[in-house]
């Protein structure tokens, strides 16, 4: 409902209202008053009460309309911009990648990614104080004189594990002398184990198993390669081969001796020179 | 019928590439970063085999570690070629044995593998 049709109602119901009262008066004025007069007063009051709801009902719409209309406004020039900036951005992204050749390595970052994930285990603790290390240098001096006693890879089997025992109960002797400072205790111990191999490791490896190999007087040189494996298998399969036909080859010369045997006696039979025949 | 003949002759015909139940390869790159550990360098050193020619040619040897190709297989890469580097200079060969050193190389090497989270 515009604004002018809605003046336009109002100004009917204005003048009913008018011309009802007006009559009443007349009607009041001549004394004889007219409940007929009344009632359309009443009726044009009705009337004039709802234009009133009405327009209060148009006004509210009329001012949903434009804040409607102001949002509708904004959002159109917000999408504008947002256009503008992404139109710009594709044009700068444009201008870099044609400066930048694409690089062609033989390392891909596919590779580079797992290979970080293959060293992660062993690079870089988890959990680091900085300030422990100053500490520990100190407590490290008397443990050397023990440790550099062959720790690493020891000719024999038995010192290696005098010395494992001598570690562990150098690191019980340095938890008891510095009980307060436990928590320092936990990079120390995780000291060696840090950013190389720790002497555990190296002898549960392929070098240790040779280093024990040789202790037990085994030559490693004569465990084979699986390819060898194959080979001895193969030559071993065709021996026994070899053996089990020979032997069938004795039971059948055995056997045919014995029927040489039986001939011989009936041919003998046949075979004795008999005068009178 | 001339292959197993050749390999029957025992050890004339072994197989280089195989030692004790392990790869040529696999036992190089145990060693290598097994050398990282400044504790295994020390003990090489009272065993004198930094006195030996071969020994230190074969250590010039396993520099190959250094390609990508190889180097893809160390798991403690850092320390490893840092070693390897150093056991290039005749002086840290000689001074390999002395405990000072083995502890600085054992603070500087922990150090340097930490120093990226204190920061």
């Amino acid at each position: 409902m515009s604004d002018q049709s809605m003046l336009a109602c109002f100004q009917t119901s204005y003048q009913r209202m008018e011309q009802a009262l007006q009559r009443l008066t007349d009607s009041i004025a001549a004394y004889n008053p007219s409940t007929a007069a009344g009632d359309e007063l009443i009726a044009a009051d009705d009337e004039l009460n709802e234009n009133l709801e009405l327009l209060v009902k148009h006004q509210r719409q009329v001012r949903r309309i434009e804040s409607l209309k102001r949002e509708a406004e904004d959002n159109d020039a917000t999408l504008r911009s947002s256009i503008q900036q992404v139109a710009n951005l594709r044009k700068e992204i444009n201008a870099i990648s044609s400066t930048n050749p694409p690089s062609e390595r033989e390392t891909t970052v596919d590779e580079i990614l797992s290979f970080a994930r293959f060293i992660s285990p062993t690079t870089v603790p988890p959990t680091f104080r900085k300030q422990d290390v100053a500490l520990k240098s100190v407590k490290r001096e008397p443990s050397d004189a023990q440790i550099t006693n062959g720790i690493a890879t020891p000719p024999s089997g038995a010192q290696d594990e005098e010395d494992a025992q001598a570690i562990r109960s150098e690191n019980a002797g340095t938890r008891a002398l510095k009980p307060e400072q436990a928590a320092w205790l936990d990079p120390l111990a995780g000291l060696p184990f840090e950013p190389w191999p720790s002497v555990d490791k190296i002898q549960a490896g392929a070098l240790g198993d040779i280093q024990r190999m040789v202790e037990a007087g085994k030559d490693p040189a004569s465990v084979l390669s699986p390819e060898e494996k194959i080979e001895a298998d193969k030559r071993r399969a065709e021996e026994e081969e070899k053996e089990r036909l020979e032997e069938l080859e004795r039971e059948k010369r055995r056997a045919s001796m014995f029927d040489v045997g039986r001939r011989r006696t009936t041919f003998d039979q046949s075979d004795v020179f008999d005068p009178d025949a | 019928m001339a292959e197993p003949q050749a390999k029957a002759n025992g050890l004339k015909g072994r197989d280089v590439e195989w030692y004790g139940g392990a790869s040529r390869f696999e036992l190089e790159l145990e060693f290598a970063q097994a050398l990282s550990n400044p504790l295994y360098v020390q003990y090489l050193a009272t065993q004198k085999y930094f006195e030996d020619e071969n020994f230190i040619r074969y250590l010039d040897y396993l520099q190959y570690f250094r390609e990508p190709r190889y180097l893809k297989f160390l798991q403690y890469p850092g320390p490893t070629l840092r070693m390897l580097e150093l056991l290039q200079q005749e002086q840290f060969r000689k001074d390999a044995i002395s405990p000072a050193l083995t502890q600085a190389l054992l603070e500087n090497g922990f150090e340097a593998a930490t120093a990226g989270l204190s920061k």
